[in-house]
């Protein structure tokens, strides 16, 4: 059901400076709209204007050697389908988006609305973080944030009025590098209690880097640096396993949900990290 | 109201929707009874229309994002005396219990015959994920998608035509 109960009017800019500028103009009395999702969710009912963004050039997934980029208006089924998003990560990015909503709704979701509107369920920002992406953005500012900086509080704070995030740029993962994403969820539709992302670069047996991400917990991804640095210049046997599970359990934070007990899903980010690592110790790609 | 211009089933019409319309509230007062209210949030498919070729669950669309753009609802598939291949093996496969699904999942299934002659079996799943059936009739519904992918591979015509 949508909820827009003051909206007047929509406007459909053809650049990101446009659509900026007509942002920045309303003084807070209007909001972008991407695949429209969040307004089933979400009440905006002080806005009066929506900015859409359709009409923008950022719907592109660019491969330039070994890094991608993503434009913010790509949908997250063109994302699925794209040839060289499969063989960028292990195809990590792949088996993110097949976690993403149904078909419909894969239809019509952006990769920068997952991401700049991210609730507890979005997948994308989990990945964006283990893969160690920079979020580019434009309109009345034009930077690039690491999805660390992006996602360190809500991305509706980090963004400045009329900045647009307009593109995703995955960097190129050296030699050695396995990526792989987990996700546990209670029923096939359902969305995922927890998620974990994660990449490693293992050399010669050892992990030599490590980025760990979990998401599902809060209402934003979190990096795991305690069991990063369990994990960092080891070789992945069963005891550095168990202890990184361990590790785990005690550095999630967790809120409340309806669906499991805070200790059931602490116990649960533990064992997606043990398993996730263990599959990519043996080198295992991709996939969930 | 904002005046948009649409197309819908390929014809071209100038209309006014209210700001906070959907395009499935649009659609139905338009006298477009085909894609239905399920659940309002996106969840069921029963909403299901083709936007610019794609399936999507037209609750979660605003009618007013939808200027310029192509809107296709099963009423341009086809009817009782002339169905659509999908339609016809929806029916003969006995893909269709109380029919308030059927509409999305024969776009769903239009959708992805437009693109693939010959989908897999997890394709065809993955492509009507969306579409919830109350009545739980899945198995005939992939069975019909099947019937309809051969039937129209055999005929040597895509799902976009009769």
């Amino acid at each position: 059901m949508i909820r827009l109960t003051s909206l007047q009017r929509v406007s459909f800019p053809r650049t990101v400076e446009e659509a900026g500028a007509a942002l920045a103009a309303a003084e807070g009395r209007a909001v972008p709209i991407a695949g429209g999702i969040t307004f089933a969710f979400a009440p905006y009912n002080r806005a009066e204007e929506l900015v859409s963004l359709s009409r923008l050039p950022l719907d592109f997934i660019a491969k330039s050697g070994k890094s991608l980029r993503v434009g913010a208006m790509t949908r997250i089924n063109d994302l699925l389908e794209s040839r060289p998003v499969a063989s960028y990560a292990d195809g990590i990015l792949t088996a993110v988006a097949s976690r993403i909503g149904s078909t419909l709704n894969r239809n019509l979701i952006t990769v920068g609305g997952n991401i700049s509107q991210p609730f507890i369920w979005c997948d994308l920002p989990v990945a964006l973080m283990a893969l160690k992406a920079d979020i580019v953005t434009g309109g009345a500012v034009s930077r690039s944030l690491s999805a660390d900086e992006f996602f360190a509080r809500p991305p509706r704070q980090i963004l400045k009025t009329g900045e647009l995030v307009t593109e995703v740029v995955f960097p190129s993962l050296e030699n050695g590098t396995v990526a792989r994403y987990r996700d546990f969820t209670l029923t096939e539709n359902d969305f995922a209690l927890i998620k974990v992302a994660a990449a490693v670069r293992i050399v010669k047996g050892r992990c030599r880097e490590i980025s760990l991400v979990v998401g599902g917990a809060s209402a934003l991804p979190q990096r795991l640096e305690k069991v990063e640095a369990v994990v960092r210049g080891t070789k992945i046997t069963a005891p550095v396993l168990a202890k990184a599970s361990a590790a785990a359990e005690a550095e999630v934070r967790v809120i409340k949900d309806i669906r499991c007990t805070l200790k059931y899903k602490k116990v649960l980010c533990g064992v997606l990290v043990r398993d996730i690592l263990e599959r990519l110790s043996r080198g295992e790609e991709g996939g969930r | 109201m904002i005046p948009i211009s649409i197309s819908i089933n390929g014809l071209k019409k100038s209309l006014e929707v209210r700001p906070a319309e959907s395009l499935l509230d649009l659609l139905r007062r338009s006298g477009y009874k085909s894609p239905k209210f399920g659940c309002g949030e996106g969840a069921c498919g029963a909403c299901t229309v083709l936007l610019d070729g794609r399936p999507v669950n037209s609750c979660l669309v605003l009618a007013a994002t939808a200027d310029g753009r192509e809107v296709v609802t099963l009423e341009s598939l086809g009817d009782q005396q002339r169905p659509h291949p999908i339609q016809q093996a929806f029916m003969d496969a006995g893909a269709i219990q109380c029919g308030f699904c059927t509409p999305g999942m024969i776009l769903a299934a239009k959708a992805l015959l437009d693109r693939k002659a010959n989908p897999t079996e997890d394709e065809i799943r993955r492509a009507l994920d969306g579409n919830l059936c109350r009545c739980t009739g899945y198995e005939q519904i992939f069975s019909g998608v099947k019937m309809a992918a051969q039937r129209l591979r055999a005929s040597g015509k895509s799902a976009k035509k009769k």
